[in-house]
């Protein structure tokens, strides 16, 4: 949460939204989904009250030896982003749903590392939520 | 114009009996079939009764139901009513099997009549007994499906058609418009064929240089029926759902790219190509003798596969479709009309074997395509049907489904609602709002919250494949079976469905 403490400082001039990855240090360090939870609506409030431009989550990618492990870290964000409107690129069920296709998002066998198809794969998502989600509403 | 011309037919003993034998044969083969289907159930005959109840009990499902889907017109629901109360004991699907039975017996009489205003004589009968006879028409009657009152109005609207262009009688005109406004309603995949209907009679009137008051007389009662039947639906959708437009929202995936993984265009079977093979044939035949009723004819009997290669290329055909069972009695027309004295090269009610041959010569043809359908290992193409959801045994599939989803749901909260979507809800779970499992059929995330506040809510979704790609729940969310969608996290896989749980705002991680 240190480096998010500096959010105030960053420049938005250009900026048409903002993306934000979270919560996949949290499934790896095996974080409390409770305390990320209040962790991270305080951090949204923040962003969105200094930087005034819309904010789009992403749900962390599953990953082995358990991908379940990531869901209660993605209904964390869920349940956030719900509560406050905002959008969510769902990261997690996209892959969950994928089944057997999910190796093939992953560039390692650790699963840590998205394979260029994969990173496609998120891109394709994030702008599917863009697309549902106009920021400037041209729905 | 003469071999075509109207006759009377005199009742006589020989006749009677022959349409009494041909009338328990159909009965006799019906009853096999039916037999057959009673531990096998079509999940369409299924569901279309459980429409029925619902309507009966005056539900809010049920209502949604009947007229929210171009995929499950109403007529087909309407239809079965009268029977769903009367069921009979052993026999599930009860009102289906009926419909199926009288509308196809209603199908062989308007066969049979179209033959006799074709003066075909006696050889009439060994064709009604080949289309009886012919497995895809013998299926149709005896599953419980709509195949056979798509059939019934297809031929009603085809011999009505060459009736008014050949003796122009008000009658035919008036079966035509209504027989196109209930076709209209008893499959929208053959709304396509309705339009080149009027197409047809458009054209036959503008080239019989009929003046502008008859034309606009003609269009305007052919059109009515349909027009009111159609106002009809869109008023009611707007009734009860809310948006008048919202039945024809389920054609959406179908232009969608979505859709295409499921593709099944190889339950086309063989029968079918040699079916629209023949019809092509007769329409060849017509156009170099000029015979314009048979070319009007031959194109309707050629329009059905068009359309069943389209919808097999986005993936929403499955072989029980209505399109493919109308084929074959449509193409038997094709052919008798093809010989039809009118052509300049062709008489063959003039040649050395006219006219008391020839009749019986043309009835080999639907004799020989049935013989070779009866022949094929399987004339149901690729896929076979005991694959196929639509004759599976679908209580048994669905109690193991909802008892493994209940389970697992259970464990992580006893206060859980699960939302099954689609028509195939209607079959799964009764109308008790109290039960874990709820029906849906039109879904919305945040009515669901506020209908079931501190509930863990959940949705079953089924694969977008075939029909199901065009439940309310894929154009509602795009791409949600694969991708997901707002509010929701995936779950887990039940086979071909998939458990989301809908994120309450307030609500706690149960993992």
């Amino acid at each position: 949460m240190r480096m998010l403490l500096d959010v105030g400082t960053v420049s938005t001039s250009g900026v048409d939204a903002v993306v934000m990855n979270v919560g996949c240090r949290g499934v790896l360090e095996r974080m409390d989904p409770a305390e990320f939870e209040r962790d991270l609506a305080a951090v949204i409030d923040m962003v969105s009250s200094t930087m005034k431009i819309p904010v789009i989550l992403m749900t962390p990618f599953p990953s082995e030896p358990d991908p379940s492990r990531a869901r209660s870290f993605a209904a964390a964000i869920v349940r956030v982003a719900v509560a406050r409107g905002i959008p969510v690129a769902d990261v997690y069920s996209a892959f969950m749903g994928s089944g057997g296709g999910m190796v093939d998002l992953f560039s390692k066998a650790d699963n840590l590392e998205l394979s260029e198809h994969g990173q496609r794969f998120v891109a394709a998502l994030i702008a599917r939520c863009l697309a549902m989600n106009d920021p400037y509403g041209r729905h | 114009m003469a071999f075509f011309e109207r006759i009377r037919f005199k009742r006589n003993p020989d006749g009677a009996r022959i349409v009494f034998l041909l009338s328990a044969l159909y009965g006799c083969a019906v009853f096999a079939t039916v037999a057959a289907h009673v531990k096998n159930v079509s999940g369409v005959a299924l569901i279309y009764e459980a429409i029925c109840r619902e309507l009966m009990n005056s539900s809010v499902e049920g209502r949604q139901a009947l007229i929210g889907s171009v995929w499950w017109p109403p007529l087909p629901a309407l239809l079965r009513i009268p029977f769903v109360a009367f069921p009979v004991a052993g026999v599930r699907p009860f009102a289906s099997l009926a419909v199926s039975a009288l509308l196809g017996a209603g199908a062989l009489y308007v066969f049979e009549r179209a033959l006799r205003d074709c003066k075909l004589g006696w050889a009439r009968f060994p064709m009604v007994l080949a289309l009886a006879a012919n497995p895809f028409f013998i299926d149709a009657s005896g599953n419980g499906t709509s195949q056979t009152t798509v059939i019934f109005f297809a031929l009603l609207v085809a011999h009505s058609l060459l009736q008014w262009i050949m003796f122009r009688k008000l009658r035919f005109l008036a079966h035509l418009g209504v027989g196109s406004a209930l076709l209209l309603v008893s499959s929208c995949e053959m709304s396509m064929w309705v339009a080149v209907v009027f197409l047809l009679l458009l054209t036959d009137m503008i080239s019989s240089n009929e003046n502008r008051e008859d034309l606009d007389a003609v269009l305007i009662l052919t059109l009515l029926p349909t027009v009111y039947i159609f106002a009809l639906w869109i008023l009611s959708n707007w009734l009860v759902m809310g948006d008048a437009l919202y039945f024809t929202h389920s054609f959406v995936p179908l232009f969608r790219n979505s859709v295409a993984h499921c593709g099944t265009a190889t339950r086309i079977s063989s029968a079918h190509y040699l079916t629209s093979w023949t019809a092509v044939v007769a329409l060849v035949v017509s156009i170099a003798r000029k015979n314009r009723d048979g070319i009007f004819i031959g194109i309707l009997g050629i329009v059905p596969m068009l359309l069943g290669l389209f919808l097999a290329s986005r993936g929403v055909l499955r072989p029980s479709s209505p399109i493919l069972y109308c084929l074959y009695p449509l193409t038997i027309l094709a052919v008798v009309y093809s010989a039809e004295k009118q052509g300049p090269d062709l008489h063959l009610s003039e040649t050395g074997l006219a006219p008391l041959i020839w009749p019986y010569l043309l009835s080999l043809v639907p004799i020989v395509l049935t013989a070779i359908m009866i022949l094929m290992p399987n004339p149901w193409g690729a896929v076979s049907k005991e694959s196929e959801e639509e004759v599976a045994n679908v209580s048994e599939n669905h109690s193991e489904l909802l008892a493994a989803v209940g389970r697992d749901v259970r464990m992580r909260s006893p206060h859980s609602k699960i939302y099954i979507c689609g028509y195939d809800s209607l079959i799964m779970v009764g109308p008790d709002t109290n039960s874990l499992f709820l029906r849906s059929l039109d879904l919305n995330f945040n009515k669901a919250k506020s209908d079931y506040p501190g509930y863990a809510l959940y949705v079953l979704i089924h694969r977008p494949e075939g029909r199901s790609a065009m439940e309310s729940i894929h154009w509602k969310y795009d791409g949600i079976y694969d991708l997901g969608a707002p509010g929701i996290l995936y779950d887990s896989d039940y086979g071909d469905w998939r458990l989301f749980e809908i994120i309450q705002p307030d609500g706690i991680d149960r993992i």
